[in-house]
Parts: C-alpha cells; sequence; structure tokens
C-alpha cells in the first residue's frame, strides 16, 4: 500500500493533515467537518503516487511528484485559457465600471489588464527567445 | 499527417507494463497510455528514450500516417 521511498512525502503530508485538524480544533468546527476533510486529504495524498499523473521522484522526498512534458502542456492550455477568461471578465468589469460611474474599480481594473497584457507580451517573448 | 506507432506491440515484445515503460522514461503511465492511443504526439526527446528503451530505431517505434509501415 504505501510506496517505498515516499516516507518523507508521507510524513509531511500527515503533517498537514496535522495542521488542518489543529486550526479545525481551533476555530472549533465539528469532529465530522473536520474529521471528514482530514480523512477526504489523506485519500488524495496516498493516491496521488499511484494516480499515474505524475512521474514520482523517490529520490526527490519532500516533493516526489513531478509534470512530465505531457502534464506541463496540459498546464500551458489550462493556463491559457484561464487567462483568456479572466481577461474577458476584467474587461467587461472595466465596461461595467465605466457604466456604473465607478471610475477608481474602472480604473484599477484597467491596470490589471495592463498588467496581465504587458506580462504575457513580456513572457511571450522570453520564451521565444530563449526556446 | 498523423503520428502512428507501435508501442503496445513493442512494449508486449519486451513484456513492459505501461508503467515499466514510463518508469523507464521518466514520464507519467497516463502519458504513455496518451501516445499509444494517439492522442499525444510526444517530443522528439522523448520518442527517442521511448524508442531506446523498446530497442528499436524511432521510425520503427513511430511513423507518420503516409510513411510506409516501418520502413
Amino acid at each position: 500500500m504505501i510506496m517505498r521511498g515516499l516516507a518523507w512525502y508521507y510524513v509531511t503530508r500527515l503533517l498537514i493533515v496535522g495542521l488542518w485538524l489543529l486550526a479545525a480544533t481551533v476555530v472549533g468546527l465539528p469532529i465530522w467537518a473536520s474529521a471528514l476533510p482530514a480523512a477526504a486529504m489523506i485519500a488524495y495524498f496516498v493516491w496521488l503516487p499511484r494516480s499515474g499523473r505524475y512521474v514520482v521522484r523517490e529520490d526527490r522526498p519532500l516533493a516526489p511528484m513531478r509534470r512530465d512534458e505531457r502534464s506541463q502542456a496540459i498546464s500551458g492550455r489550462a493556463a491559457t485559457c484561464a487567462f483568456v477568461v479572466q481577461t474577458l471578465l476584467v474587461g467587461a468589469g472595466i465596461v461595467w465600471g465605466a457604466l456604473s460611474h465607478q471610475q477608481e474599480l474602472a480604473g484599477f481594473l484597467g491596470l490589471v489588464l495592463a498588467a496581465g497584457m504587458v506580462t504575457y507580451l513580456v513572457a511571450q517573448g522570453w520564451v521565444a527567445r530563449n526556446s | 499527417m498523423a503520428l502512428r506507432n507501435r508501442l503496445k506491440e513493442l512494449r508486449a515484445r519486451h513484456d513492459l507494463t505501461q508503467q515499466a515503460l514510463a518508469d523507464q522514461t521518466g514520464v507519467s503511465r497516463q502519458s504513455i497510455n496518451s501516445i499509444e492511443t494517439g492522442r499525444y504526439s510526444p517530443s522528439v526527446k522523448l520518442a527517442l528514450r521511448i524508442a531506446r528503451v523498446l530497442e528499436v530505431p524511432l521510425e520503427e517505434a513511430f511513423w507518420l500516417e503516409d510513411d510506409v509501415e516501418g520502413s
């Protein structure tokens, strides 16, 4: 059940679960509300190395899961989709802010949009130059 | 032009599971599965690593659809 060479992985993930249980106790959550997520987290952490989604590097005990080239391509596409959706939403927010006379909101969202666009263009240029 | 492959056949010849081939080529089992089923085209580096593990020339493991198979 437990994969060899991943002892540190399991120990650190158990610490994360322990921190969750501690926080839940401090906040005063009911037992079921803290135990159910804890059980789900344990199941997730046990399943993850054997999910087939990641390359498991047992020589890197604290962070053994690595994305391979396919996973990276998937992440890249997903990030592009997220960027497009967020850009559209921010654009809609600018229009809404301008129409409802909330100039501060429109101005702030304009800055967010501009920063996103500049980051995209700079990153594209940098990646193109280095690939 | 679609990329075709005979990884499944070559794996069987070496008695390798998808996970074993994945371990030896440094990718995930799902990536090997996606390559086998033609849903993902590997990089040249990965294709070469796969061919090396399967002990065949690259073009025997992968070919373009309109090429003569395995020639």
